[in-house]
């Protein structure tokens, strides 16, 4: 499978040492889904900037449908910008209150060369898609519910016809008989025009129905990766475990984490998870624990189910 | 003895009615929550026990926390009340406590004002013990930090100590975890149930979460256009929901077993505050719906098992 994108070993760290992202790999299919989920400040949304190029990585490479991208600059960016869109937490304040629906939606396609005769049908056009009356075309931010909003920030997203969108917590402003509206349209476009997603969240439940894959990410890593599926039934990483545990309503025995998240301008030494962790030992501080699959495949797939902790590699299947 | 008792409770304000109509009752050392969606008015409820209200709202009904009526309430008398028999723990912690001062002294203030002790060095030895019991580590370093020295997880355990630092008869939290890591909402809400055994507090929460609702166990209540349509005990609702809102709202919480795309949803959206509707207000939601439920609003019926419900199709529709 091809990937849309991939990036390798990307790293931030802000100002006074805040180790924001600290080598994270990931791979994106055409037409898939890529959850990442975390609590905050685990660098999931840092991650996503340096993938759309809002920041630029201190180390690592991201290549978008085989080009290298990590240092594309002027046009080449901004025509890159056309096939890699994002859709944003809060529709309020990512809709230019100013601007009509229907010119919000235009103006997207107008910055990246969308010709102007094309322009107002694919409009009309996307709002059918994402369910909303073409009437609303003339409506303005203001007089729209907050599905409806993010309804045109899904259409918009998709007017320049790209090939990968990047959903920041798409759906945690919503109300959640609007969540399940939201989560089965995106579902559904991605089937009619095979765009590939990654979709970033907190809510482990919102991630494991949409993906076909998830990282889960922990103070700027990635503790465990598989297929929804595989993190379900099988966790690996006690925080994901904890994870699933503290996903209220699943009646899974709790496991309550003790403390806080460490600060991330100071981690604990080896795995930074040890402190809050039920199961560490004296030999979790001893060195960073890589991504291992289960089983211990030293060769594994790039589809391979893998966690970054001591004991993950003896788990047997 | 019942701690808390709403009766028949209406907030308006101008035209909008926010609140039509909302009975409950808690006991002490027991736990109501209410679950509703934005404008649902459980908000708007729980700032009308506590008459949080401007004067530009109406409040009409009842509300009695141990016997004593609320609404009628002289301002002096209210300070009494404010904190020392109702306390409330609010969503944001952040916007809750003063960033100037450290939380010893906001801790201070609250037992002093209320004469829980008199002396300034006995109110603070209670203050590092409340911290000590809502979970923070080292409370006697923790009780003189600012405010931005501590997570947003320790904030609101703060909060949390200052609301009980008076031993209430009934809190209310709104949303108390929502601001909150998942990690940490499990700590919060183990926190809750640990409280209201030590204080014999009766707990009124507010949630948009069916997840927790469902943690919290106790007595539910499913407010929709401010009105409860369905409440009973939470496990029984939960595994059999009676309202049609309450089983969309179960059908909806996303599952990794439902394929993609085919999660169930409820069509439309919540009514905004003051809309006018026809009949029951939950109709043009409804999957159900028919003429008779357009034509006048459904009364709150009686169902075994010390369940309510608000359907004149319930329990018909269900079979």
């Amino acid at each position: 499978m091809d990937a849309v994108m991939e990036a390798v070993g990307l790293r931030k760290t802000f100002g006074s040492g805040v180790r924001a992202v600290d080598g994270v790999s990931l791979r994106v299919g055409a037409g898939q889904t890529l959850g990442i989920v975390g609590e905050s400040g685990c660098g999931k949304s840092t991650t996503a900037k340096m993938l759309l190029r809002l920041l630029d990585a201190d180390d690592g490479t991201v290549a978008f449908q085989g080009d290298n991208i990590t240092k594309a600059r002027g046009k080449a960016l901004r025509a890159l910008r056309a096939r890699l869109q994002v859709v944003p937490q809060n529709p309020q304040t990512s809709l230019n209150p100013r601007l009509s629906i229907g010119d919000s939606v235009e103006f997207n396609m107008r910055v990246h060369g969308v010709a102007k005769s094309r322009r107002r049908d694919r409009m009309r056009d996307l709002l059918a898609r994402v369910g909303l009356d073409p009437s609303y075309a003339s409506r303005y931010p203001h007089e729209l519910s907050g599905g409806q909003l993010q309804r045109v920030a899904i259409a918009r997203a998709l007017s320049t016809e790209p090939s990968l969108v990047i959903c920041d917590e798409p759906v945690s402003a919503l109300d959640k008989s609007v969540q399940a509206q939201v989560l089965n349209l995106l579902a559904d476009l991605q089937r009619e025009l095979n765009v590939a997603y990654i979709f970033i969240s907190h809510d482990l439940a919102v991630v494991e129905h949409l993906a076909d894959r998830v990282l889960v990410m922990y103070l700027g890593r990635v503790v465990e990766e598989g297929s929804a599926g595989d993190l379900w039934s099988s966790a690996m990483h006690p925080y994901t475990k904890a994870l699933l545990s503290a996903t209220p309503g699943r009646g899974r025995d709790r496991i309550v984490l003790a403390g806080d998240l460490p600060s991330p301008r100071s981690l604990p030494a080896g795995c930074s998870f040890r402190t809050r962790c039920p199961e560490a030992e004296a030999s979790c501080a001893t060195g960073i624990p890589p991504l291992v699959s289960a089983g211990g495949d030293p060769t594994p797939s790039p589809e391979a189910h893998r966690a970054a902790c001591i004991h993950a590699g003896s788990v047997s299947r | 003895m019942t701690a808390l008792v709403v009766d028949d409770l209406r907030t308006e304000f101008g035209a909008v009615q926010a609140v039509r109509g909302v009975s409950f009752e808690v006991d002490a050392r027991s736990t109501m929550t209410l679950l509703g969606e934005s404008g649902s008015g459980k908000s708007v409820t729980v700032r009308s026990i506590m008459r949080l209200h401007s004067g530009s709202a109406h409040v009409s009904g009842t509300v009695t926390v141990a016997g004593t009526d609320v609404l009628s309430m002289t301002p002096k008398e209210l300070s009494a009340f404010r904190g020392r028999r109702v306390a409330l723990v609010p969503q944001d912690p952040t916007g809750a406590l003063d960033p100037l001062r450290t939380v010893g002294a906001q801790l201070v203030e609250v037992i002093r004002w209320h004469g829980i002790e008199s002396s300034r060095r006995a109110a603070r030895a209670r203050a590092t013990d409340l911290l000590a019991r809502v979970g923070i580590p080292d409370p006697a370093r923790a009780v003189g930090s600012y405010p931005h020295e501590l997570s947003g997880g320790m904030r609101q355990r703060v909060m949390i100590a200052i609301a009980v630092s008076c031993e209430p008869t009934v809190l209310l939290a709104d949303e108390p975890t929502t601001a909150l890591d998942v990690t940490v909402q499990a700590q919060i809400l183990e926190l809750f149930a640990d409280l209201q055994r030590e204080f014999h507090t009766a707990l009124l929460l507010i949630t948009h979460d069916v997840g927790v609702a469902a943690e919290m166990g106790g007595r539910l209540g499913v407010m929709y256009a401010g009105r409860l349509v369905e409440s009973g005990p939470t496990a029984t609702v939960l595994r059999d929901p009676t309202h049609p809102y309450t089983r969309g709202l179960l059908d909806c919480v996303p599952d990794p077993h439902v394929a993609r795309g085919a999660l169930r949803v409820i069509i439309g959206r919540p009514p905004l505050p003051g809309e006018k509707f026809d009949g029951c207000p939950f109709a043009p939601r409804c999957p159900h719906k028919t003429d008779e439920c357009l034509a006048a609003e459904p009364p709150t019926a009686a169902l075994p098992g010390d369940r309510a419900v608000a359907c004149i199709k319930e329990p018909a529709w269900t079979r």
